[in-house]
């Protein structure tokens, strides 16, 4: 049974357009997601196409317009405050910059004990004893106990955030682009933490990232986001080696790759992301899409499913696959 | 002080305070003056012989005596040294400072933390009811609910400081409705902590520096109040001694015995000058 099933979730944000008229920006458009247990699912996207949104609504961070979320057999959704409370032992969170996450005037000691202290009885010298364990299972030692997050690094900070997800051993991690506040040369060291608490420990993860790179590190299957909606769903090595959306296609095509017989790619992403507010008719990635004709213009995609899981929202998906295959 | 810090998880004064406090010299002369009238309110027994006197045992011999050597600033009409009197005084005047600003203190922020943070109708009950207690005149209110509370110590204290509190709730109340926006506010809540724990534990810590400066700002014009208070004599009765029930009882005698109402008088001017000239350089530092 999957961990975490996410049926046709929407949100929507009310905006002022104007003195009196209102319209819905669509952040989360009908997505469709599942998890299962020990699996890594990356969810990718540009700034802006909904998959932060999408996170805060799963964790309930914020309410959702319309949809479920089956979390473990139970709907959050439907859950009261204090049955949410106790269930949120099981979720828990990595943000993307860990000195705006961490209380900036608590110890690491108490950072990393409350969610102990919130779920548990455990107090004094136990307490104390699992917080050093964990600090020790995410590289740090007891000599960070009495540190703030202002005195530590980057890379320790973020590990102490770690520390503070994963002492409850939750059965999902949401991962919110935990490596993109980071030096570059501590972003490796980060990721490789997170691989090696998998393994150990074999937490499922629903990692959120814009960088692909990151994403094919640890994922195991992948969700490509576009304003909103998932246009692509596979397993990381097919999003990889055989993209079927003009858009992946693109975000690959992005990704600077350090080898000299490497061309740029054809593919590329023109213009900018249109406003949530006034989305394109039919397919809302036509405006940028080089392949666009007459039908996308006017009708919106289904999410197309085939074998093994593999979704993708486009009319002509392995059409363009093949056509930018020849142009290379 | 370190439980304190465990249990709260702060430390009492924010670092950059002292340092730009030290380049202030009015904040370091008022510093001064509060130090020397802490430590000497501290230890009036042994700064003077007539301890005794100091807390209220009459003298009739010397009654209404002038200034001298034996008495450096007189004595009252009991003929108490009035030297012993004011520095005994300073307690009172102090410790009503303290018990004051800090009861204000204490009703007044999580009022204002739990309006901030929850929002909605409780914010705007809450801010209503500050809204009422601001609108009446502050020394009015507090003679009102100490003559109905009866005249002394505790009870003018309580007074004052129950018409001080929305001052603070409105401080932290705009403090918190900034924080609740924080995303150290919204980890701790998926975490699944309460919404009182994050208030006592993530919001109020950090409102601490505004609260510190309004705190010390107050501390001199509490201490006026409570003067004011006594003075009328809703406040501190005698034989305790206190300035304001000095000058009081001092003024009948004014002016062929100066001396009785100037010292307490003087007394009273400086503390509320050191406090809120301190007051002032924190909030300039904290800019």
């Amino acid at each position: 049974m999957a961990l975490l099933e996410v049926r046709s979730l929407v949100k929507h944000y009310p905006v002022r357009v104007g003195l009196f008229s209102r319209r819905q920006a669509k952040a989360v458009d009908d997505v469709n997601l599942t998890v299962n247990p020990g699996e890594t699912i990356g969810i990718v996207g540009e700034s802006g196409s909904g998959k932060t949104t999408l996170a805060r609504c799963i964790l309930r961070m914020i309410e959702p317009t319309s949809g479920e979320v089956i979390f473990d057999g139970v709907d959050l959704l439907k859950l009261g405050q204090s049955s949410l409370r106790t269930k949120r032992r099981e979720l828990a969170v990595v943000y993307q910059n860990p000195y705006l996450s961490l209380s900036p005037r608590l110890a690491v000691r108490d950072l990393v004990s409350e969610p102990l202290v919130t779920h548990t009885s455990l107090r004094g010298d136990a307490l104390n004893d699992r917080v050093v364990e964990n600090l020790e299972a995410v590289g740090l030692s007891a000599d960070y106990l009495n540190k703030r997050s202002r005195q530590l690094s980057g890379g320790q900070a973020q590990r102490v955030a770690i520390a503070r997800a994963l002492v409850l051993r939750p059965k999902l991690i949401v991962l919110d682009e935990p490596t993109s506040a980071l030096d570059v040369s501590v972003q490796a060291q980060v990721l490789n933490l997170l691989v090696k608490l998998r393994t150990e420990l074999g937490f499922t993860y629903l990692f959120i990232s814009h960088n692909l790179d990151v994403v094919q590190h640890l994922a195991d299957r992948i969700a490509v986001m576009y304003l909103g909606k998932v246009v692509e769903v596979g397993t990381t090595d097919q999003v990889f080696s055989q993209a079927t959306h003009p858009y992946t296609m693109a975000l690959l095509a992005a990704t600077p790759e350090p080898h000299p017989d490497r061309k740029a790619s054809l593919v590329t992403v023109q213009g900018s992301v249109p406003s949530l507010t006034a989305p394109p008719t039919g397919c809302h990635y036509h405006p940028r899409c080089q392949w666009a004709v007459e039908r996308c213009r006017h009708e919106m995609p289904a999410l197309r499913l085939d074998e093994d899981r593999r979704a993708v929202r486009c009319h002509f998906p392995r059409e363009y696959f093949q056509a930018s295959k020849k142009f290379e | 002080m370190k439980v304190f810090t465990r249990w709260f998880g702060f430390r009492f004064a924010p670092d950059s305070i002292p340092a730009h406090l030290r380049r202030d010299p009015l904040a370091v002369v008022s510093s001064l003056i509060i130090m020397i009238m802490i430590l000497s309110a501290i230890f009036a027994p042994l700064l003077t012989s007539r301890a005794a006197e100091g807390l209220g045992e009459p003298n009739p011999s010397e009654k209404l005596a002038p200034p001298s050597a034996a008495h450096i600033f007189g004595a009252d009409h009991l003929g108490r040294d009035l030297y012993a009197r004011v520095l005994f005084g300073g307690r009172t005047a102090l410790g009503m400072g303290f018990l004051i600003v800090f009861g204000a203190v204490l009703i007044g922020a999580p009022l204002g933390a739990i309006a901030g943070y929850f929002g909605g109708w409780l914010d705007e009950v809450i801010m209503r009811v500050t809204d009422v207690a601001l609108a009446f005149p502050p020394l009015l209110l507090a003679i009102a609910i100490a003559s109905a509370l009866g005249p002394n110590l505790t009870n003018a204290a309580i007074a004052i400081a129950l018409t001080w509190w929305p001052w603070y709730t409105r401080i932290v109340r705009a403090q918190a409705l900034a924080l609740r926006e924080r995303p150290f506010i919204e980890a701790a809540h998926v975490i699944g902590v309460g919404n009182f724990t994050i208030i006592a534990r993530h919001i109020l810590p950090n409102v601490l520096s505004p609260v510190i400066v309004q705190a010390t700002l107050d501390l001199g014009s509490a201490i006026l109040t409570a003067a004011a208070l006594s003075f009328l004599g809703l406040g501190v009765q005698p034989p305790t001694p206190d300035w304001g029930q000095m000058v009081s009882t001092g003024r009948i005698y004014f002016p062929q015995r100066w001396w009785y109402v100037t010292f307490p008088g003087t007394a009273i001017f400086i503390a509320t000058m050191a406090f809120n000239l301190l007051g002032d350089s924190v909030q300039d530092a904290n800019k």
